[in-house]
């Protein structure tokens, strides 16, 4: 339950841009195409929405 | 061959073969010894490797770090003073940065000698193993061994010799060599060892059942235990932990894995995630899942969703079409080579592609099919070969390496064929008969197939584009995120048949276990 907290809480960082960010172009918790596309390629806000 | 600064290397218990310190680094830090000799979707040879780093000099970022601590907030000062000792502290901490880059720099290449110290930066997760200062999960008297972002003293270590002639030599490390690995970061400043548990029967389950029940409460929730879960529940899986030691030592075996390439070099390497865009379709080879009769079927087909944007000049792939390129001996790296073996392996399923021979019904004919399969056989080794009208350089067949954007022609070694795109069933229906000659082909109207190699050769050019590490490291946090979520939903869902140790507040909740699985059961099957 702890391990799925922090997964829950790193993967809304991630999401808001606010986790792993390398490129010097991408504004810290400014939303980014790419991560939204990957993330719908793998199913996963669905699955989210349901956690 | 001495062990350099800059290698990248796996660790193996001195007594088995195909076993490796594994661990995920993205949601989970658990350094634990998994085998590699059956399937499992989880496992991921890059999750073993790590980098030999020397030690870094972390005056200024423990500074920084110190300033985080609420205690310490009386040091730092208000208004322009406050910007100003922030500044100083960025500056120092940018050029204690490149001074230990400079550092690396400097010593790559150089051979270690047993007693230097090391840091280990793990590849897949791009942290540093790292000594905690907690009791380990299984062995309660060891320390707990994990990942941590940044160097630090906790994540210096250093090799020993465990045998005498290692000691008597001159002290240099070379490859496939055994050592100890050893830290002098414990409470009392003795030195302590890397050890690996004793293998710790674990026994699954779903849920706990909170301990305080008695008698009847208890027997009249495991009843509501479905009897498909209640056979789950009871059944034996081993554990052996990686933890830190301060009475005994494991012997590790150092595997050699590739040495040190800039992150500049043109050409591929094993352990590369790309994508393979067919040049004349530009489509890209993806695997889609498909839930049928309660089955999910595998499914390789051709996207044409995947673009080079015009402004960016970047290519925008399909993240189910990223392919791990894995040396036919999944545990050697180093440059792709025109004259080796290797196997695609399907980032989001961890499955192979590979070519299967199936005969149709009432014909005698061989047909090549592909499809992703669980084992590594012959029936998954390909080899890259040039194309013969891309004169490029660097793709040239003079030079041993496939470059990076090369364009290729990936051959099947067993069937001797090569991967193609021909017209689907309903195409070739629809087709007439001088379209079909004139041979043009639409991504969206083809499947991939193998055709002889020889023939017509250019048309089954594709070209092999790197994805870089930003693209990587957001797909794996993804796929190593869902078996915790899959896992916590399933607990979530179980919650009207049993309560949960902790979680009785949401004991009344009602969830169909069927609806979500077959809902979400896409994501599971990834998962699982």
């Amino acid at each position: 339950m702890k391990a799925a907290r922090k997964c829950v809480r790193d993967l809304d960082m991630f999401c808001k841009n606010e986790l792993f960010n390398t490129s010097p172009d991408q504004k810290y918790g400014e939303t980014n195409a790419f991560r939204q596309k990957v993330m719908n390629e793998l199913f996963l806000s669905n699955f989210i929405y349901k956690v | 061959m001495p062990l350099t600064f800059g290698s990248i290397i796996s660790f193996s218990p001195t007594d088995s073969q195909d076993t490796f310190i594994h661990v995920d680094g993205f949601v989970k830090d658990k350094v634990l010894i998994k085998r590699f000799d059956h399937f499992d979707s989880k496992l991921n040879y890059s999750k073993c490797l790590f980098q030999i780093y020397p030690a870094f000099i972390n005056t200024y970022k423990k500074e920084a770090q110190m300033l985080r601590d609420p205690r310490n907030e009386y040091k730092i000062s208000y208004g322009q003073k406050r910007l100003n000792m922030i500044n100083n502290l960025q500056e120092k901490i940018v050029t204690e940065f490149n001074f230990n880059l400079e550092t690396f720099k400097k010593v790559t290449g150089q051979p270690i000698h047993f007693g230097q110290t090391i840091q280990l930066l793990h590849i897949s997760s791009n942290k540093f193993l790292s000594f905690k200062n907690v009791e380990a999960d299984i062995e309660r008297e060891n320390y707990k061994i994990g990942l941590d972002e940044f160097s630090s003293d906790m994540t210096i270590f250093k090799f020993l010799p465990c045998y005498k002639h290692q000691r008597e030599s001159e002290g240099v490390i070379y490859l496939d060599d055994s050592v100890y690995i050893a830290t002098t970061n414990t409470a009392l400043n003795k030195l302590s060892y890397v050890h690996l548990s004793n293998p710790t029967a674990i026994k699954l389950r779903k849920f706990d059942i909170a301990p305080k029940e008695d008698g009847a409460e208890r027997e009249e929730n495991e009843r509501l235990i479905p009897e498909s879960q209640r056979n789950e529940v009871g059944k034996l899986k081993y554990k052996i932990e990686v933890n830190v030691s301060l009475e005994s030592q494991t012997r590790l075996k150092i595997n050699h894995y590739t040495n040190f390439h800039s992150e500049n070099i043109n050409f591929l390497e094993c352990g590369d995630i790309v994508w393979l865009n067919h040049s004349e379709l530009d489509a890209t080879l993806v695997c889609v899942t498909e839930f049928r009769n309660k089955v999910f079927d595998y499914k390789v087909e051709f996207d044409i969703g995947s673009k080079i944007t015009d402004n960016l000049r970047q290519f925008l792939g399909n993240t189910n079409g990223m392919w791990i390129i894995e040396h036919s001996s999944y545990h050697k790296g180093g440059p792709v080579r025109w004259d080796q073996s290797y196997r695609f392996k399907h980032l989001s399923s961890g499955m192979y592609l590979s070519v299967q021979k199936t005969k149709k019904k009432g014909e005698n004919k061989n047909y090549s099919k592909i499809i992703l399969e669980k084992e590594s056989t012959s029936d998954n080794v390909f080899s890259f070969v040039p194309v013969a009208g891309a004169h490029l350089a660097e793709n040239s067949s003079h030079s041993p390496f496939v470059a990076k954007d090369a364009f290729v022609i990936v051959r099947h070694e067993k069937s001797d064929s090569v991967l193609q795109g021909t017209f689907d069933k309903d195409t070739l229906k629809k087709k007439t008969a001088g379209e079909l000659e004139e041979g043009r082909l639409f991504a969206n109207e083809t499947k991939p197939c193998m055709v002889k190699y020889g023939a017509s050769s250019e048309e089954a050019a594709f070209k092999i584009i790197k994805a870089n590490y930003s693209e990587v490291w957001e797909t794996s946090f993804l796929i190593s995120s869902f078996p915790l979520l899959t896992g916590f939903l399933e607990t979530v869902t179980n919650m009207n048949y049993v309560r949960v140790m902790g979680l009785e507040f949401c004991y009344n909740l009602k969830f169909s276990r069927k609806q979500v699985v077959i809902e979400h059961g896409q994501c599971i099957y990834w998962i699982r």
